[in-house]
């Protein structure tokens, strides 16, 4: 008979087609120890599950370890959820996982990120809601338990920094089931209080369920409520809390806390050194520039020669004066009489040309006179015959029958007309 | 009149050094200003200074009750 001989493939194809169709190996949730874990360069995750008995390989790929909220190490206790498949090139079975989380707290972490993303989406964390801190706390309260390292840390750091203010503890249960409420009822009582200006709400470090409480959404609910700012200080810088999300300020420890607080006095010395300083010397500047204009008016020439002024109030006074005498009245009446005086004289010379002149004309008239002045004429034998006082000019006026004058210029003669003759 | 709080004489002092540096003041305010702010300046650093050990109270049932270490 002749026997049949498979290929390794085929055996292997054939042993990944019974793991696949197996429905107890679809879905395995598996509680183990991780060892020989591996981190691969493109992201994968390779380990090995076991127990103090037995172990099985293991394979997260990238898309599933993307979701992981720790980070596995060899040691871990871990909650493992997947299925089983065989790797047909090397022939090895392996897990291959879906979702990892940390034995014991993994419930309590996907407590955490469901009310965390709630939260979120309610507004809780938004930074609207955020009180600002007091710049100078008169009052500081603290709300943590009162044998606890954390209040002692708060108290040590605020008598260092900024003594003078006060600090009231509110002493709390800060892990254990009753944690939660009684956080949350000295939170509320601070507020009825009123005495403090700020809370610190927290405690040391621990484990997660330690911190437990900070995670409660009744706590979360009583930070997000308060009146008075909220400072949250829990555990150490590594561990985040939901109170730390929706507090005012969130604090990495309680220390730390203490500081953001309150201010250092040294800072506040110094600001007030700052301050002196800048008073001194903004009034010393003042000073020099009053000092600057004083010297600078008293240098001004009305200060320095006053005489300056004076002086030429003096020129101007005299310009005045000139000009005023010009218009004296006496000064008027002088100028008038001079322009009399003047008038005057030229009417005596203008008189006396104009008689000078006059004479002039008469002479030489008398003597055209005198040439023909007819005495003159009749001297020379020359006489005028006259009929009844009537000179007559030709013998046609002659009348016969009347007596002839005849003038000389010495005398006249009576003449009696023997005959006419023409 | 209450006493002023810290914070509130700080805020004034920081006013008034604000005001004083503007130099829009008088020779006469200027001078008004300066004193306020150096006594201001005066008292908050006494202020500090007289500040020995925080007091510290713890929150009871019946009230405060001194919580010194």
């Amino acid at each position: 008979m002749e026997r049949k001989y498979l290929t390794v493939t085929a055996l292997n194809r054939y042993l990944k087609y019974k793991f696949d169709n197996d429905m107890n190996l679809q879905k395995i949730l598996l509680k183990a120890e991780i060892s020989n874990f591996k981190r691969h360069s493109r992201g994968h995750l390779y380990l090995t599950l076991k127990d103090d008995k037995s172990e099985i390989s293991a394979v997260m790929f990238l898309s599933d370890a993307r979701t992981l909220n720790f980070l596995p190490k060899d040691g871990n206790q871990v909650i493992v959820e997947g299925h089983l498949s065989v790797y047909e090139v090397r022939g090895t079975y392996q897990i291959y996982i879906k979702n990892m989380s940390l034995d014991g707290v993994g419930d309590l972490y996907l407590a955490y990120e469901r009310l965390k993303e709630e939260l979120a989406k309610a507004g809780l964390f938004n930074e609207e809601h955020k009180l600002p801190l007091p710049k100078y706390p008169r009052t500081v309260g603290v709300i943590t338990s009162e044998t606890g390292a954390a209040v002692r840390d708060v108290i040590n750091v605020i008598g260092i920094r900024y003594p003078i203010t006060k600090i009231i503890v509110y002493p709390a249960l800060v892990q254990g089931p009753n944690a939660k409420n009684s956080i949350v009822s000295q939170i509320e009582a601070a507020n009825n209080d009123g005495l403090v200006d700020v809370l610190i709400v927290g405690r040391g470090g621990g484990s997660i369920e330690d911190l437990w409480a900070f995670n409660e959404e009744i706590v979360a609910r009583a930070i997000y409520n308060s009146r008075i700012p909220i400072i949250s200080a829990v555990g150490h810088e590594t561990d985040t809390t939901i109170a730390d999300f929706v507090s005012d300020k969130r604090a990495s420890t309680p220390s730390h806390a203490a500081e953001i607080c309150v201010p250092d006095q040294k800072d506040i010395i110094d600001l007030l050194n700052n301050y002196s300083d800048r008073l001194s010397v903004s009034l010393s500047l003042k000073h020099e520039n009053n000092q600057k204009y004083y010297n600078q008016v008293v240098s001004s020439t009305v200060f320095k020669n006053p005489e300056k002024i004076l002086e030429s109030t003096k020129l101007k006074l005299l310009y005045l004066e000139d000009k005023l005498n010009a218009y004296k009245p006496s000064k008027q009446i002088e100028h008038y009489q001079d322009n009399i005086l003047s008038f005057n004289n030229r009417l005596i010379q203008r008189m006396e040309y104009i008689i000078l002149n006059k004479s002039k004309d008469f002479l030489s008239v008398t003597e055209k006179l005198e040439l023909v002045n007819p005495l003159a004429i009749m001297k020379k034998g020359y006489t005028v015959v006259k009929q009844k006082d009537v000179i007559k000019k030709s013998v046609k006026e002659i009348d016969q029958s009347a007596p002839l004058v005849v003038d000389f210029y010495d005398g006249t003669v009576d003449c009696k007309i023997i005959e006419v003759k023409q | 009149m209450t006493e002023k709080t810290f914070e509130e004489k700080m805020d004034k002092l920081e006013t008034l050094v604000k005001q004083l540096e503007s130099g829009n003041n008088t020779l006469d305010e200027s001078v008004k200003l300066y004193q306020e702010g150096i006594s201001l300046a005066k008292e908050c650093h006494q202020e500090l200074q007289t500040a020995e050990k925080t007091i510290v109270s713890l929150k009871t049932e019946t009230g405060l009750e001194d919580f010194s270490k």
